[in-house]
């Protein structure tokens, strides 16, 4: 299962929740993912690489929030940079238009991609700016697709980018080897009063 | 603690209060009139409790499936980014492309939440350029007669125009542009408790309490696919009413005045776990308080059941529903309007008017019936 959930994020690049990894593994391997089967992963791995750390070549880790603690349901790979696995306020949506970007080119060079990622493609079209008139079950253009969403992700690219070298650079700082990967304890009051003041 | 909730308190006895949440106070604002119900929700009596110990258990609360249902479909317009929920509030309210920032509010522990939802909207309504566009898991806070209640709306949309909009998600289905009335009245009522606690949290920073829109963005799956669709509701009246019935719970001294000293509601467990009061003690007490019962209650109210029962033993015209009880204003009820319709009674002063529409009403059904 890890194998699985690994493929899928590899595909997609960013963080992302377990229902797009479902349906990513569905459309372009065997599928055989649930999504129930995701929830207590995190914490599985996080125990294994407490007790020996580096153990295993990749870890399925948390993205971490501005407070660099884990965020809720969004699972992220170990061996990608800090910067791609946290999370500010404009990264949901910059990610899910990397993902579009993604499904996008994969299905682009797929031969014959499969009916279940013309739908994921679609529906992930119908929600980019210009990709209104995508319509649920007819074919759908993969190159459109990753053309509108390059071209909202331009919006928002430079700021996402700059929030997310100055959170990556603050879990440097702060965070031990284990809370940069699995995202540290919920802060006390004291804390994030200094934070939010 | 002032007299007022000492003797509300003295009403609930020692049964712990039970926290209201917004579909119970949305509840309050679908009947004004019931000053029953205003006392044991002021009290914070559990009346669930009550309705079960008097024998007249309500078949009430969501069914798991609905719940069920209700949370796939918000996961699913919430889903990457809340990416559905972009798409349909750039079409309905023209969010520019560049709004997008996303604010979780839950991952904060949960007794940080109503704090950091706080900090938030400060930064937000003071219009710093970090503000967020979309707050999810919000926590808000309402004062209910003295007490506070916790309140989650779905989302808070900022940044349109410089206002929030609250979104309230439902599963239940918009068909070629027509919903369940009840329903949407009902998702009303709930997204007005939010607005007014949302507010009244502006109004406590020091904001303008009317930069919360009062179109709220109501979220439904459109005909029979999940596929969601966004409308505005005005929930202006549902506001205004919602107002008065809190101002009436705050004002619930009042309605003690009236009361018998020494009246209680005490649901206090004896041994086997059940309310160690006698029931019929209980019903007695709860009679004399005047309920105002609708058939609407059946939908809302955890002791319909009670005040049914109660309006049929009076012969109520309550029983027929709102329309028919105004229509039939100044008869005291079913068995006197069939007497002045059949002629048997006559109509005593005043009641001349009604007797006559009565009598015509007979004289067509047994037409109808000949």
């Amino acid at each position: 299962m890890r194998e699985r959930v690994h493929q899928a994020l590899d595909v997609l690049g960013a963080p992302a929740q377990p229902r797009l990894l479902v349906a990513v593994s569905q459309a372009f391997f065997q599928g055989g993912l649930r999504s129930t089967q995701l929830t207590s992963l995190r914490r599985d791995e996080e125990r294994s690489f407490r007790s020996s750390p580096y153990g295993r070549p990749y870890y399925l880790c948390a993205a971490l929030t501005d407070r660099l603690s884990p965020a809720r349901g969004l699972l992220t790979l170990s061996s990608w940079p800090l910067e791609r696995r946290v999370v500010g306020p404009i990264s949901p949506r910059a990610d899910f238009l990397t993902c579009a970007i993604a499904v996008a080119t994969r299905v682009s060079r797929t031969a014959a991609p499969s009916p279940e990622s013309l739908r994921l493609l679609a529906r992930m079209g119908r929600n980019i700016p210009g990709g209104e008139l995508v319509e649920l079950g007819r074919s759908v253009d993969p190159g459109r697709v990753a053309e509108l969403a390059h071209e909202e992700l331009a919006v928002h690219a430079e700021r996402d980018e700059r929030e997310r070298a100055a959170l990556a650079a603050r879990a440097r700082e702060r965070l031990d080897e284990a809370a940069r990967l699995f995202g540290a304890a919920p802060l006390g009051t004291t804390t994030i009063r200094g934070i939010t003041a | 603690m002032s007299s007022t909730s000492r003797r509300v308190d003295a009403l609930r006895g020692t049964s712990p209060q039970k926290p209201h949440d917004a579909r119970a106070i949305a509840a309050l604002a679908a009947n004004p009139g019931c000053s029953r119900r205003a006392l044991m929700d002021g009290a914070g009596v559990d009346k669930d409790a009550a309705a079960r110990h008097l024998g007249f258990p309500a078949p009430f609360g969501q069914s798991p499936f609905a719940i069920t249902r209700g949370n796939v479909f918000e996961s699913l317009v919430k889903a990457d980014g809340c990416a559905e929920l972009l798409r349909m509030l750039r079409e309905l309210l023209g969010l520019p492309v560049a709004e997008v920032g996303y604010h979780d509010v839950g991952n904060v522990g949960a007794h940080l939440r109503h704090a950091h939802t706080r900090a938030l909207f400060d930064r937000a309504a003071r219009g710093e350029n970090d503000a967020g566009t979309l707050y999810d898991h919000p926590l808000l806070a309402l004062d209910i007669a003295g007490h506070t209640a916790y309140l989650e709306p779905d989302v808070v949309a900022f940044q349109l125009g410089g206002r929030f909009h609250i979104v309230e998600i439902k599963s239940f289905a918009i068909v070629d542009g027509q919903a369940d009335p009840a329903s949407v009245a009902a998702a009303a009522r709930q997204a007005a408790v939010y607005v007014l606690a949302l507010r009244t949290l502006l109004e406590e920073l020091g904001h303008d309490p009317l930069s919360v829109a009062h179109e709220v963005v109501l979220v439904c799956p459109e005909n029979f696919a999940n596929r969601p669709v966004a409308t505005l509701v005005d929930i202006r009246r549902q506001l205004a009413v919602l107002r008065r019935q809190l101002s009436r719970m705050t004002a619930v001294d009042r309605l003690m005045e009236a009361l018998p000293e020494g009246l209680s509601f005490d649901l206090e467990p004896g041994d086997d776990g059940l309310p160690a009061r006698p029931a019929a003690e209980l019903a007695d007490a709860l009679r004399t308080v005047e309920a105002r019962y609708a058939p609407d209650c059946l939908s809302t109210c955890d002791l319909c059941f009670f005040c049914r029962d109660e309006a049929r033993q009076e012969g109520a015209s309550d029983l027929l529903g709102r329309n028919v009880r105004d229509e039939l204003g100044g008869v005291a009820g079913v068995g006197e309007a069939l007497a002045l319709a059949d002629g048997d009674r006559a109509p005593a002063a005043g009641q001349e008017e009604i007797a006559r529409l009565l009598r015509t009403a007979e004289l067509l059904r047994q037409d109808c019936l000949a």
